[in-house]
Order: structure tokens, then C-alpha cells, then sequence
């Protein structure tokens, strides 16, 4: 065995002298980007006196990029690093900046924001023709400087380039000239068209959200753009492609459907969309344009409703449907995990929706992958972790928090690999988190109550069984219980709860939902049913309170909920600690 | 004895896997009710594989098996009727539940789907806790009761069961005297009530009560009335 080391040594520094280190490169600048889209521009600058690539794949989501080494080695032999500086991508620039000590990186709005100051608050220059026609000029000059030799084409190039702009820019203005437009209003999940808006005429009247990057939907704002904008009748709503796969989208599909609108789409902001056509900045433009256009024309629609007028404080934050449902999903969903998480806590599983959690996020990318519906793939793959996490807890003589633990770290590590392989996917990780549950749709909603009577059915009837392998399993097997059974189905239990949550309202609400309930209720309760009644009842609380709190506090709603159920964790803590001094565990 | 046993094992083999030995061979036992029956032997000598052979939870590669008359392996119903108390460590104490909730978990089995406990339920968890010495701790939580009342509230939970046969796993670990008594007095009289008690233990008290000894080492030892067994030379060739 251990000569064989020495072999596999041995063919290993062989090959390394074999290796021709020296990287084959092309003749001119090589320029690295992180959208496809400025490295579609840099690309008409250099011609064929240089090559530019992008590190994100064109339709793919900069929050889901994950390096590899290959894209760390294009970016560290680049000429020259091209980002634009905001979100997600900032992260990538951040990492790139980094490998090349700062050398040779450039933020694209650095090079724009003499003509347009107001770039480092809204990124999407590049959506007026014109701006992106400085930035082109600015490029030709830059790439000259870093390779005088080829001076004189890339300035040749970027003329040639800016005339197809030039008459590209008037193509758009004549187009939205149309006079059969009926109404010159859009909204849109990201502010992406303010400067398209301000160049072609038209209004951004409301978003909700500025720029992507990390953020979580706030139930107030969402209303009041609903009651301000939307209800309006006066706009036209939009959808981002990048937006595909977000809560952000299902947000304002929401409101759409609420509303009685249509939505239009999709527009691309910055990743270009292979499967539209889309390969190219001015590619995107047309599209995107043709899209608007055809938006305006058909116009608003009908809204269906009116503005609530409710000053009641207790209903007000009720007085939507979208309102209601999310309200309802979330009080129902609070309850369900609640109430299985109780025996989870006690058979000491808790960190098991932590893995579920995790996987689920496996089981978004595999229903991405295979353009399945999301519910399904998360379930299946919650069910496969349970199963394979619940036999090995069965068969191997390791205890549950290891196995979990190495179920939970190789399901990320799946994820992460899809995602790298595919250089990032169009659906946003960060929602996976905190969903909102102002995006709660009919189906989802329907979904959450079928899952809760389900489950409310299950521990009516097997309480007692689960109560027994929780506390004392042995016995539970001496008794006739079938545990292996009682197992797995307080395994399926938890896959379908944490799955139905994680669907509704994020990944960290579903663990905590699971989790704090039924531990705030563990040390103060007396009796089995004292316990369970007052996990369901914490957990109903705290989505209550949550709720209200992310209405009139701006908000997310998960977020909100997680925290309430926290205070009342601490406050069970005080009275625990009040009741009997504390002595350390395992001290009899 | 001219009863019937409650317990035979004929000609039973366990062996956990190839590789390794048989825990036990060709293992032939009887055991009777009205009798309170010592399991005794080295740790690792298999008393628990056998306790768990008797359960049904161990499936015998050979030999054959008879709880009252059923086959454990495949009629899991008849573990109804045995008590079982765990080693104290197999319990979550930490557990929201009180004395008397936890003694009436050995009413469970009895209970139909979706039935709460009856008149009758309450009254043999009642009798159980007074028996055992702690129906005036019935409110106190497991984790608030010492390791002896722990133990006599296990027993208590296999009294209520109403069990016909009770198997208690190294019941006496770690607990104090007056405990041991108590259980042991408890177990008299079921004895008395015509149950048959296997007890398991790897250090060896006196055992008064005792009926019978068997010296369990891969196999029986020895088998037999405690002064029989329970001496210096015969206990010397078991724990060597």
C-alpha cells in the first residue's frame, strides 16, 4: 500500500513537468467582466485585438455565483477586471479585487459617474443608450492607455460601436414616440429603468426594491405600494427576468393578481437571457424595449379593487386578500411546526430542521434543474434527508446530531456545486432565507392547510405513540409499539412541516418555527399536553405579534415572528429560573 | 413444577453477525410464573441480548422462542404483556411530565386510538404510585425526583401496565437502600399474584427474594435456588 503512494507521487510530479505552464493567450488585451453584458461591450471595443469574458454565465444570477478555481485564475490573468459595484456583484469584485491586490479592477460606474453623478445610488446607467455610449468612449480610452500598440483599432472599433448605438438610442425614442401608448407608467420589482424611463420619457411610479442585493420584503412598504401604485390604475407592472425565480416577483405577481392586473415580461436588467435571445447589450435593449412597448399599449387594465378604507388598527393590516392569506399561511404554518416540533424537541431532534432546511435549498436547485414545480422538489428531497438521516440513526451506533450534521453540510455542499457548475442559476438564494409572506399565493396557501389537517390528523391520533418513543423508547418497544414506524413517521412529520414552512416563510423562520416554540414551552410546562397545547400556542402567538409588528414596523414578517417567539423563550427562561435556582444539568 | 411456563426457549441460538461468535448457543430455558428469576453474569456475558432475545427484539438464528405461547418476533402484540423497565439512562427525565402523566404511559397499550383514560386508568395509576410510596409526589416532574423515586416510578408504570410478566433491566443501579426495599417488596407481591419477575443485574446482592439464579455467561452457568449459586467457587468460574 505504501509504495503505491510513492507511485501515484511519482506520476503527479511527471505530469506537473509535462504541463506547459505558460497560459496560451490572445493576442491583445484580455479582459475579465462580471455581467456578460459589459463583456459583450468591452468585446466590440477590442475586436479581434483582445478577448473578453465574463465570470457569470449570461442569465444567471450574481447571488448564486460561486467561484472556481478557473474563474479565479481568468480573473487573476486578466489585463484588466470590469464589475459594476453593487448587490451580489459587488461580493464577486470584492473577491477578485483581492486575488489581484486591487490591480487593474474598475468599476464601470467609477468611469460613468462624471456624466452621471447619481450612478452610486442607482447602478442602471447602462439602460440609457447614451450613458452606455460614454461608457463605451471611456472603455476605447482606457484599453488604449493599457495596450498603445492597439490604440488605434479600439478607437476605430468603439466608433464603429457607437454608431450602431447612436442609431440604436434612436431607434428606441422613436419607438416610444408611439402616440398609441396608452399610459407612459411602469412599475417594477428593482428600480432598473429609471434611467431608461428618464431618457425615453416615460415613469417609474413605483418598485419594491432599489437595486438587487440583500434585501427582504417589508409588509408596509409592500401595501403601500400596492395602495399608492398599483391601485392607481395608472401603471403598467413590469417583471425583471433576473426576478424570475425571487420572492420579490412573487411579491408583486401578488399584487398583480390582487389587483386584477396583468403583469408583462420579462425585461432584463443585467444578465443577459439566453433563453429570450438575448446575447448581447444592444440585444437586450431591443428586447427589452419591445417588451415596454408592448406593455404601454395594452395598457393598465382594469383594477378591480379599491383602496381599503379601514381605520380600524387591528384590521387594517387584514384588508387585502394577499394581506389575509399571508396572515393566515403564516398563523396556520406557525401552529403546524409548532406542534411537530414539540416532539422533535423532545426526542432531541431540533437541529433535524436545520438539515431539512438546508436540503431543501438541494431540492429548489434539482426542481430548477429539471423545471419541476418548487414544493415538489423541496419535498422530495426533505423526505429522501429523512429517510436516509432516520435509518442511519437506526443502523449505526452514531448519535443524531453528527449524522444530521453531515447530512446538512453535504446538502449545502451539493448546492453549492450545482450552482458553481452551472456559474450561478436564475433563482435568488437570499429569498431561500426569509421568504415573505405577502407572497403567499392561493395554491401555496391551500398547500399549508391541506399540510396542517394532515398533520393535526396524524398527532390526534399517534400522540400518545410519539409521546412515548420521544421519552422513552425502549419502553415504547417493549410496549408493542411499532417504533420503527413511530420513526419515520415522526421523520415525515417534520419533512412536510419544515417543507411547507420553508416554502412560505423562508428557511430560518421554518427552523426557528420548529425550534423556539417548543422550547420556550419545554421549561415551563408540566404535563405532555400542557407542553404541546402551549408550543402551538407560542408559536400562533409569535406569528401574530410578528405579523402585526412587520405591518406597522415595516418589517419582514419571518423575521418578526422568529424574534416575538424568542421573547416569550426569554421571558418562559426568567420564569424557569425564577421558579428553581439553576442547577447544573446531569448533577443528580 | 407442574405449571406451564410463561417462558421457554429451546435450542436457541443468537449470533449478531458472521463474523463474530455466537452470543449464546443451543440455549434451552424455562421460566415460570409465580416466580421472581436473577439474571446474573459479567457485563458482556449477553444477559441483555437474552432479556432482548425474550422481547422478540433479537431474532434467534436458530431455536425457537415462546412468550406465553406466542412467538415475539412475529406476534409483537404479546410484548403488551410484559413490563419492562429500562435502565434509567434509556429515559428523557428532562421531559415536561409529571410522576403520574409518566406512570400513565403504561397504560398506553391498553388504550384504544383516540381514547383518553378511563375511570379504571386512573385508578391503577393511582394504586401503582401508592404502591411504589409516591402518590404524594404524583405533581413532581422526573426531573425533579430523586434517582431512587425515579426507579420506584418506572416499576410504578409497569404495574400499571398490569403486565404478566415483568423484565427489569438492572433495576438496582445506583439507587438507595430503602428504594431497593420497596421495589423489592412490590415484586414479591406481584409474585404472589402469580407474575413471573426476571431481574438482570451484574453485581450480586443476596437476594433473599430470589426463586431461582441463573449464571449467565454466553450460556448458562449455573441455574438454580441462590444458595446454590450464589457461591464463592461457582461465581469465581462466571465472572474469571
Amino acid at each position: 500500500m505504501g509504495r503505491w503512494i510513492y507511485v501515484v507521487i511519482a506520476i503527479f510530479i511527471a505530469l506537473l513537468a509535462v504541463g506547459d505552464p505558460v497560459q496560451t493567450r490572445p493576442e491583445g488585451l484580455y479582459i475579465v467582466t462580471t455581467y456578460p453584458f459589459i463583456s459583450d461591450i468591452a468585446g466590440n471595443i477590442l475586436g479581434e485585438y483582445g478577448y473578453a469574458e465574463s465570470l457569470l454565465r449570461p442569465g444567471r444570477h450574481a447571488s448564486t455565483y460561486e467561484f472556481t478555481p478557473s474563474d479565479s485564475e481568468k480573473a487573476y490573468l486578466a489585463d484588466l477586471f470590469l464589475y459594476v459595484g453593487y448587490g451580489s456583484e459587488l461580493a464577486i469584485a470584492s473577491n477578485v479585487a483581492g486575488l489581484r491586490d486591487g490591480e487593474g479592477v474598475v468599476s464601470i460606474l467609477d468611469l460613468v459617474a462624471r456624466y452621471e453623478p447619481r450612478v452610486y445610488e442607482n447602478p442602471y446607467f447602462w439602460h440609457d443608450v447614451s450613458l452606455a455610449m460614454r461608457l463605451v468612449e471611456e472603455l476605447a480610452s482606457l484599453f488604449s492607455e493599457l495596450a498603445p500598440q492597439y490604440g488605434d483599432i479600439y478607437m476605430e472599433n468603439a466608433d464603429r460601436y457607437l454608431d450602431e448605438l447612436e442609431s440604436l438610442d434612436a431607434w428606441v425614442i422613436d419607438v416610444l414616440s408611439d402616440p398609441g401608448l396608452s399610459t407612459r407608467s411602469i412599475f417594477t420589482v428593482r428600480n432598473g429603468l429609471m434611467y431608461y424611463a428618464e431618457r425615453y420619457g416615460l415613469e417609474v411610479s413605483g418598485y419594491i426594491t432599489g437595486t438587487a442585493g440583500v434585501y427582504e420584503p417589508a409588509t408596509a412598504w409592500v401595501v403601500e405600494q400596492f395602495e399608492d401604485v398599483v391601485l392607481s390604475g395608472e401603471v403598467v407592472i413590469i417583471i425583471e427576468y433576473e426576478e424570475m425565480g425571487t420572492t420579490l416577483r412573487e411579491v408583486v405577481e401578488t399584487l398583480a393578481e390582487e389587483a386584477g392586473l396583468e403583469t408583462y415580461g420579462f425585461i432584463v436588467l443585467e444578465s443577459l437571457a439566453p433563453d429570450y435571445g438575448v446575447y448581447s447589450y444592444i440585444e437586450m435593449i431591443r428586447w427589452n424595449t419591445e417588451v415596454i412597448r408592448e406593455a404601454l399599449i395594452e395598457g393598465p387594465g382594469e383594477v378591480a379593487i379599491e383602496v381599503a378604507s379601514i381605520d380600524n388598527p387591528l384590521l387594517k393590516p387584514l384588508a387585502y386578500d394577499f394581506l389575509r392569506r399571508g396572515f393566515l399561511t403564516l398563523i396556520i404554518l406557525m401552529a403546524m411546526t409548532s406542534a411537530v416540533g414539540a416532539y422533535a424537541v423532545l426526542r432531541g431532534w431540533s437541529i433535524f430542521s436545520d438539515a431539512l432546511g438546508h436540503g431543501a435549498i438541494v431540492g429548489l436547485l434539482m426542481a430548477y434543474l429539471l423545471a419541476t414545480d418548487f414544493y415538489l422538489g423541496a419535498l422530495l428531497i426533505g423526505l429522501f434527508i429523512a429517510f436516509t438521516v432516520g435509518t442511519l440513526e437506526r443502523v449505526t451506533t452514531l448519535r443524531a446530531d453528527v449524522i444530521i450534521a453531515i447530512s446538512f453540510t453535504s446538502m449545502l455542499a451539493i448546492a453549492t456545486l450545482i450552482i458553481s457548475t452551472m456559474g450561478g442559476v436564475n433563482i435568488s438564494l437570499e429569498d431561500v432565507l426569509f421568504a415573505d409572506v405577502t407572497a403567499v399565493s392561493s395554491e401555496m396557501m391551500t398547500r399549508a392547510v391541506l399540510s396542517a389537517l394532515g398533520i393535526g390528523v396524524l398527532l390526534l391520533l399517534f400522540h400518545r405513540h410519539l409521546l412515548l418513543y420521544s421519552i422513552d423508547p425502549v419502553s415504547a418497544i417493549s410496549m408493542g409499539v411499532r417504533i420503527g414506524l413511530i420513526h419515520y413517521a415522526l421523520l415525515l412529520l417534520l419533512a412536510i412541516s419544515t417543507v411547507s414552512a420553508f416554502m412560505s416563510i423562508g428557511a430560518i423562520p421554518a427552523i426557528a418555527a420548529l425550534i423556539v416554540p417548543p422550547s420556550a414551552a419545554y421549561l415551563v410546562s408540566r404535563r405532555p399536553r400542557q407542553y404541546i397545547g402551549l408550543s402551538v400556542s407560542i408559536g400562533v402567538f409569535s406569528g401574530l405579534v410578528g405579523y402585526y409588528l412587520s405591518y406597522y414596523f415595516n418589517v419582514n414578517a419571518g423575521a418578526a415572528t422568529i424574534l416575538v417567539s424568542v421573547a416569550v423563550f426569554l421571558v418562559c427562561l426568567a420564569i424557569y429560573l425564577a421558579r428553581k435556582p439553576p442547577i447544573p444539568l446531569y448533577s443528580r | 413444577m407442574t405449571r406451564e411456563p410463561y417462558i421457554v426457549l429451546r435450542d436457541v441460538t443468537v449470533k449478531y453477525s458472521d463474523r463474530n461468535g455466537p452470543v449464546f448457543e443451543g440455549l434451552d430455558l424455562e421460566l415460570y410464573p409465580g416466580e421472581i428469576v436473577l439474571i446474573a453474569g459479567p457485563n458482556g456475558g449477553g444477559k441483555t441480548t437474552l432479556v432482548k432475545t425474550i422481547l422478540g427484539l433479537v431474532k434467534p438464528v436458530s431455536g425457537m422462542v415462546s412468550v406465553l405461547g406466542r412467538d415475539p418476533v412475529r406476534d409483537p402484540g404479546v410484548r403488551r404483556e410484559i413490563g419492562y423497565v429500562p435502565q434509567l439512562d434509556e429515559v428523557n427525565i428532562y421531559a415536561p411530565i409529571t410522576l403520574y402523566d409518566f406512570v400513565m404511559m403504561g397504560r398506553y397499550p391498553r388504550l384504544p386510538l383516540l381514547a383518553r383514560p378511563g375511570e379504571e386508568d386512573h385508578r391503577m395509576v393511582e394504586e401503582a404510585l401508592r404502591r411504589v410510596g409516591l402518590w404524594d409526589r404524583r405533581d413532581y416532574r422526573l426531573s425533579e425526583v430523586s434517582g431512587g423515586q425515579l426507579a420506584r416510578a418506572m416499576i410504578a408504570r409497569a404495574l400499571a401496565q398490569d403486565p404478566t410478566i415483568y423484565i427489569l433491566d438492572e433495576p438496582f443501579e445506583s439507587i438507595d437502600f430503602p428504594s431497593e426495599e420497596r421495589i423489592m417488596r412490590v415484586l414479591e407481591e406481584e409474585k404472589g399474584r402469580g407474575k413471573l419477575v426476571i431481574l438482570t443485574e451484574h453485581h450480586i446482592s443476596d437476594g433473599e427474594e430470589i426463586d431461582r439464579v441463573i449464571l449467565f455467561r454466553h450460556g448458562i452457568v449455573r441455574i438454580g435456588p441462590p444458595g446454590e449459586v450464589l457461591r464463592r467457587e461457582v461465581l469465581e468460574e462466571a465472572y474469571r
